[in-house]
């Protein structure tokens, strides 16, 4: 039977992210992308109908805030769903920022791509045209990126990142966590 | 008559886009005949390209920008072209790679100056060079390309060089319920006739037989019942009671007839399937597809994602991407076979989960 991933990501920069990790890398397994913040709005019934049957979904949001409460609400609601086969979670920790941080050689967020500042980051990231690129010649070590564990609010949530992770990437150089 | 090659900066939507149309290796059992230039088997060019993509990636805006190249070829003017560049305070430029009648690769590059004058260019404004190079019989596409890079430039004016162009052509079809057909003369004397009626009939069972009209100059009669429809050029005249699809089937049905009357040997069929059933659209395929002659080439526009898992090699399929990067419009085409290189590969199974990142972004329509 065929099988489907469904993204659930918490912002444009992410959806970019999980784009350049599935087609440039295909270091995670492909799946279509939504853009959806399940940490503060809850899924609506139409976010599950327009899923085939057999869906893996897997979320990815922040953990910078300190309520966990609508995430497992919107984990119980999607695991309750006949159509989805299992729900993943990745929570980023703290944000993708962070995450970049610690998986490329680089202290802040604006060395990556050379913004001006900090805030400027998003929007660069979002407008970048050679996102490999950018992120290779700073070193990314995937291994190193999505697997934190995180506390407080999210402790309880675990770290599903090695069941959506292939093993080797395009330049077929191992990818094994 | 086939393309080997297109890029194209600033004309239309497309801004440093390019797209190849030759392919690395021979596939062993390919569902696909003689895919290669006659005579030249190591000239190998894709005949069938299954062009996919969300709506707005530029589907059928590539096949008006073929269309606005060959004109301006055909015509030795580059108005065709000039009249669709997109901002005319750039330069504007193509190249085009093809194979006309002889077994000779042409490389015409055009670039396009912004002119002095808002709205009137003038021939200072235009650069066009055209290169040569016979195809010899060992010869492949990538060894033709780098004899062309190696070729000096003459220095004539353009519609000079255009001149010592062949005669090419080929069919545009874009969507619509029903069009004129140019041909119907032509076509008629090559069965269009049979070829409507079969496709009509299976668009509609209830459909009784199609006739030649006795009085009316180009133009059938379809029984259906009590009624009778007549279609002349292609028009129906009376259709109401036709379904969308139905009356879809009479363009279908006169690109078929033009492929197996070899009309042209360049074929544009864009989205002509959308009121169609897939299996049906799927049959129509396979069999313009068995229908190419050699050094014939077909370009086949579709959402259909059933067309994935038929048995077409993997380089068959390209995808459309486009992107809107601050005020810059990017469209890239994506090859499958880049990304699947087993046999293996499920191609639909690729697109279903996205693996090309082309899927549309409906995030905005699920948060409403």
């Amino acid at each position: 039977m065929q099988h489907y991933y469904q993204y659930f990501v918490e912002g444009e920069t992410e959806a970019k992210m999980v784009q350049v990790l599935k087609t440039d890398f295909r270091c995670i397994c492909a799946g279509k992308v939504k853009i959806h913040n399940v940490v503060e709005k809850p899924l609506s019934r139409g976010s599950f109908t327009s899923l085939r049957f057999n869906t893996t979904a897997i979320l990815i949001f922040d953990t910078d805030t300190t309520d966990a409460t609508l995430l497992n609400e919107n984990i119980t609601m999607l695991n309750s769903q006949p159509m989805i086969k299992r729900v993943l979670c990745i929570p980023q920790v703290q944000n993708l920022e962070q995450e970049l941080m610690r998986s490329c050689d680089i202290h802040r967020i604006k060395e990556l791509l050379s913004s001006k500042a900090d805030k400027d980051f998003k929007t660069d990231f979002c407008k970048c045209n050679g996102l490999r690129g950018a992120l290779l010649k700073h070193h990314f070590d995937f291994s190193q990126f999505w697997v934190s564990t995180p506390s407080g609010a999210f402790s309880g949530i675990p770290n599903n990142i090695s069941q959506i992770t292939i093993l080797t990437d395009r330049s077929g150089k191992g990818r094994s966590r | 008559m086939l393309v080997m090659r297109l890029k194209l900066d600033n004309v239309f939507a497309f801004n440093d886009f390019e797209i190849l149309l030759s392919y690395p290796k021979k596939i062993v059992g390919s569902t696909i005949d003689r895919e290669f230039l006659s005579g030249r088997t190591n000239f190998r060019y894709k005949k069938l390209i299954i062009l996919m993509g969300a709506n707005a990636s530029g589907k059928t805006t590539l096949g008006k920008a073929f269309m606005a190249i060959f004109n301006s070829i055909k015509n030795k003017n580059l108005i065709p072209v000039i009249k669709n560049i997109n901002d005319p305070t750039k330069k504007a430029s193509f190249t085009i790679e093809f194979v006309a009648t002889t077994k000779n690769l042409y490389r015409v590059e055009a670039g396009i100056s912004p002119p002095g004058t808002p709205d009137s260019y003038e021939e200072k404004d235009m650069e066009v060079s055209v290169k040569s190079v016979p195809i010899s019989l060992a010869d492949s596409y990538e060894m033709c390309a780098a004899k062309l890079d190696k070729l000096a430039v003459d220095n004539v004016p353009f519609h000079k060089a255009l001149e010592t162009i062949e005669n090419f052509g080929g069919l545009f079809t874009y969507p619509s319920i029903e069009e004129k057909i140019p041909t119907f003369q032509e076509l008629d004397k090559n069965g269009l006739l049979e070829i409507l009626d079969s496709v009509l009939s299976v668009l509609d069972p209830s459909i009784q037989g199609i006739i030649k009209a006795r009085d009316i100059k180009n133009s059938y009669v379809i029984k259906l019942g009590n009624h009778e429809v007549i279609i002349q050029d292609g028009n129906v005249l009376n259709g109401e009671i036709l379904s969308s699809g139905t009356r879809s089937g009479i363009g279908i049905a006169s690109m078929l007839a033009a492929i197996m009357a070899k009309q042209n040997g360049f074929y544009y069929c864009d989205e002509k399937f959308s009121y169609i059933h897939s299996d049906i659209e799927r049959e129509v395929l396979a069999k313009m597809v068995e229908k190419l002659r050699d050094d014939e080439q077909l370009f086949f526009t579709t959402h259909n994602t059933d067309l994935l898992d038929m048995s077409f090699p993997k380089h068959s399929y390209c995808f459309l991407k486009k992107e809107q990067i601050g005020d810059t419009c990017t469209i890239r085409c994506i090859n499958a076979d880049d990304f699947l290189k087993r046999n293996t590969d499920s191609l639909k199974r690729a697109v279903e989960n996205d693996l090309f990142s082309t899927a549309p972004d409906v995030s905005r329509i699920a948060s409403l």
